[in-house]
């Protein structure tokens, strides 16, 4: 706007140049401040990365050295006591996981399908609690486990599974539900006559 | 991916007086999907009835005003739980404060300015790192962090930023500050990872026509890729937040469990995840009870925060806050 003011005497051809000029230094101080705010993004992406790769590393330097065949096949001895492994950790962890596994993803597809299937208020409201559970602390979820299974039947991995279980059922319910939207109606119409076979 | 917009409702391009893709003959099926929907919901109706019924002693035999009182000694059959929501909100806080621009910048390199090529193998690492698991994390920020921590950076801050008054006391290493920074690091990839993917579909066309404007890149970025993708940004910020609320295991190792509420960002501290999980094995009678209280205020102020997020995210995404955000 200043530049308009203070117009030079000869119009058109000065007129020009001074849009021109202007036109250029504004393009000059936008590259500047682009170029500042994405070196802040680099900064940042380097930021985020730094402490992740040094997680890793850290944990794979420090770590494999203990790594040999009885680290994987014997259980672990008490403190003080030389030697020992981690075999009954890794089974614990494969049995709990694989439990709520095999419980939960079938559970959580046919729930996701009823949602993708359905828009009523009974799935809307279903939608909600599944969003809200997936939002629940875990350890709450730990002290439902402890009141419900642990109190009844004692500590136990079909304890474990059953927290990791409520942990997942939604995540899987709502990612299945995603899916299946996903699918044209037209596929999913198809097998209709032989049942749900395919959805 | 709780609080990104739920996909509209399946387009009606069925022949008139069929109920769903399945039709109507298929009841049995319906009946299935029906009685799994139902197991969900049983499922959160008796985890919040259990824990509510659990907790209740407490209420009974304490009243409420000793969720807002300052001191936590059993012993003498005080359970003040303010130290903890604070210490709770603080830490989450701080994970935040940092996460916020810092998630967004690096999902924007991500998404626009890396070059191509590495692009994909940055992104999958990112997501790899998801993955770990939060007690490595915590390992990590113990052994490796809480030196570093207590010898240079705590030191250092004070220096510069002691007249503020947040930095007085000690530097200890394990406390307020490092339990956020370790949150930080660990809700850093779910957050890059989910920003990315919103912000990576934002239309090719739209950008196009702001470079033909003679916007620069950053212009770009900051005027049309941040507001076509901030439903989703706000989602993932929220699922980050949730992750930080409620995480026990990585926060208990650093944070240094301190019953009393914090004076300075350096301060030992504890959370209520950090209460519960290392009292709970010897708790018994009240205490249980105010434990089992202490996750329901977690639960109560997870789901505040959700709501919130939710709410916002209704709010921005509707057509007139939209038009009026930018």
């Amino acid at each position: 706007m200043t530049v308009l003011a203070d117009l030079p005497a000869d119009p058109t051809v000065e007129r020009r140049r001074a849009v021109q000029e202007a036109a250029a230094s504004s393009l000059r101080r936008r590259k500047i401040g682009s170029g500042i705010a994405l070196g802040v993004c680099w900064a940042f992406l380097a930021i985020a990365i730094v402490p992740l790769v040094a997680v890793v590393a850290y944990v794979v330097v420090k770590g494999l050295p203990a790594w040999n065949a009885a680290f994987f096949t014997q259980s672990t001895v008490p403190e003080g006591i030389p030697g020992g492994g981690v075999w009954n950790a890794i089974v614990g962890t494969i049995v709990i996981t694989g439990i709520a596994i095999a419980v939960t993803v079938p559970l959580g597809l046919v729930v996701g399908l009823f949602l993708a299937e359905s828009d009523g208020r009974a799935a809307a409201s279903l939608r909600f609690t599944a969003d809200v559970m997936t939002g629940v602390p875990s350890i709450t979820v730990g002290i439902f486990g402890y009141i419900a299974i642990v109190r009844n039947f004692g500590y136990s991995g079909f304890a474990g599974a059953f927290a990791i279980g409520f942990i997942m059922l939604p995540v899987i319910s709502r990612a299945g539900e995603t899916a299946f939207r996903g699918s044209p109606p037209h596929c999913a119409r198809r097998p209709w006559p032989s049942g749900p076979a395919r959805p | 991916m709780t609080i990104i917009e739920t996909p509209a409702p399946a387009p009606a391009s069925l022949p008139p007086g069929s109920r769903g893709r399945f039709g109507l003959s298929d009841r049995g099926f319906r009946w299935t999907l029906g009685a799994a929907a139902l197991v969900v919901a049983a499922l959160a109706a008796w985890f919040l009835v259990s824990i509510v019924l659990q907790a209740r002693p407490a209420f009974s035999t304490l009243g409420f005003s000793w969720i807002f009182q300052g001191t936590w000694d059993p012993s003498h059959g005080k359970y003040g739980l303010l130290p903890f929501i604070l210490g709770t909100l603080e830490v989450t806080a701080i994970a935040v404060v940092l996460a916020v621009p810092i998630g967004l910048g690096t999902a924007l390199a991500l998404a626009y300015l890396v070059p191509a090529r590495t692009r994909a193998g940055l992104s999958t690492t990112v997501e790899l790192l998801a993955a770990v698991p939060s007690v490595v994390y915590g390992l990590w920020g113990l052994v490796v962090l809480a030196p570093v921590f207590r010898d240079t950076v705590e030191p250092f801050l004070t220096s510069v930023l002691g007249w503020t008054g947040l930095f007085d006391g000690p530097d200890q290493g394990v406390g307020l500050l490092l339990a956020g920074v370790i949150l930080f690091v660990m809700i850093m990839p779910t957050m890059v990872a989910i920003s990315r993917d919103v912000l990576a579909v934002v239309p090719n066309e739209q950008l196009e026509g702001a470079m033909a404007l003679g916007a620069t890149r950053w212009q770009v970025l900051r005027k049309v890729v941040v507001p076509g993708a901030r439903t989703g940004l706000l989602g993932a910020f929220t699922l980050a937040t949730g992750r930080a609320l409620g995480e026990t295991v990585a926060v208990a190792l650093v944070i240094g469990n301190s019953p009393y509420i914090a004076h300075s960002i350096k301060s030992p501290a504890a959370t209520i995840p950090s209460l519960i999980v290392n009292n709970f094995g010897e708790a018994t009678g009240t205490e249980l009870a105010v434990l089992f209280a202490a996750g329901l205020v977690l639960l109560v102020i997870g789901i505040t925060v959700n709501s919130v997020a939710r709410w916002l995210v209704w709010s921005t995404a509707g057509p007139s806050a939209g038009a009026a955000a930018r």
